[in-house]
């Protein structure tokens, strides 16, 4: 795993975008950049560069799950690892991320560990695939 | 001609409907006007008074934040200097194990308060979770005061209407255990072995 990646993080709370930065500091990735909603950060995906897309689920205009389907839509973006950080908790809802392929998704409150865990499951996985 | 008793009886029944009613007229005025008052004042006043919630929480959850950002790196630096000074001080170490006891709890401080910045830095994220829930309540306020501002309000449809609009929206926000009639996940472990069984 490439700890230099770039990583945007997409939510509508500037608290959370911050706890996460942090976090993924502290986890060694210092190469981030926010956006507060869908539609905020798709100019910056479709700007390119970004590595990794760490998004939250209920947010105003465009919602992450919205986002992950014009993600996987896009030629340029569909390989993108997404992982969803969110309080939504409805089974029903995991499986909709799931089908429009989410790579990974933490529910919120998480801690530390969870985080780690699921960012480095999904850079095995795709080193497998790969 | 004289009044008979059923005239009488007649008199009384109607004046009755007329007290019933007016009684009736009466409380609905009173009811009108708790309503004009809510309507025009106290539901406006939820929803500011819920804004500055969000708006206080949001502010000491940065300021937290910040507090933490600024002790983390210190809280980093302890360490590293610990070695640096392991190293430079090689040879008094080598000579009192004082030293080496006292070095060892300094730096077994440093790393516990880092766990602990970490552990103040997660638990901000309340002000997101508590955030979603206001702004939801202060949805269904509002959309209370339109209904009731409208002729003909229908409580019952709007409570649908709100329901689904969040539905099709942005996400339904955190769970409610005990209201929450949606099927919701227990934590984590729950998530990971639903998306395990779809094969991630």
């Amino acid at each position: 795993m490439d700890k230099s990646m770039k990583i945007l993080i997409v939510d509508d709370f500037s608290t959370m975008r911050r706890i996460i930065k942090n976090l993924l500091r502290e986890l060694g990735f210092s190469n981030t950049v926010e956006a507060d909603d869908g539609d905020s950060a798709l100019p910056l995906l479709k700007a390119g560069g970004i590595d990794f897309l760490i998004t939250d689920w209920n947010m105003p205009n465009m919602p992450g799950i919205e986002l992950l389907k014009h993600v996987r839509a896009d030629p340029a973006t569909r390989e993108l690892p997404v992982l969803m950080v969110t309080a939504e908790a409805s089974r029903e809802q995991i499986v909709q991320a799931a089908e429009a392929g989410v790579n990974g998704y933490v529910i919120k409150p998480f801690t530390a560990q969870t985080l780690e865990q699921k960012i480095s499951k999904i850079f095995e996985r795709l080193a497998l695939a790969s | 001609m004289g009044e008979t008793p059923q005239d009488w009886q007649g008199a009384r029944e109607e004046l009755a409907r007329i007290t019933a009613e007016l009684r009736e007229t009466l409380a609905t005025l009173r009811v009108s006007a708790q309503l004009a008052g809510l309507v025009k004042t106290d539901l406006p006043d939820a929803q500011t008074q819920l804004g500055q919630v969000l708006e206080l929480t949001e502010q000491a959850a940065h300021d937290t934040l910040s507090a933490v950002e600024s002790s983390l790196p210190l809280a980093r630096g302890i360490g590293e200097q610990i070695g640096e000074f392991r190293m430079q001080a090689a040879d008094a170490l080598a000579r009192d194990e004082r030293l080496v006891t006292l070095l060892g709890g300094i730096e077994g401080a440093a790393d516990a308060v880092k766990l602990h910045l970490g552990e103040v830095l997660l638990a901000q994220g309340f002000q997101d979770i508590t955030g979603q829930i206001i702004r939801r309540v202060a949805g269904l306020v509002q959309e209370l005061e339109q209904c009731l501002s409208a002729q003909g309000c229908d409580i019952d449809v709007a409570a649908r209407q709100v329901r689904r609009q969040a539905r099709e929206a942005n996400g339904q926000g955190p769970a409610r255990a005990d209201a929450d009639r949606r099927e919701v996940v227990g934590g984590q472990q729950d998530v990971d072995e639903l998306l395990s069984g779809l094969g991630i």
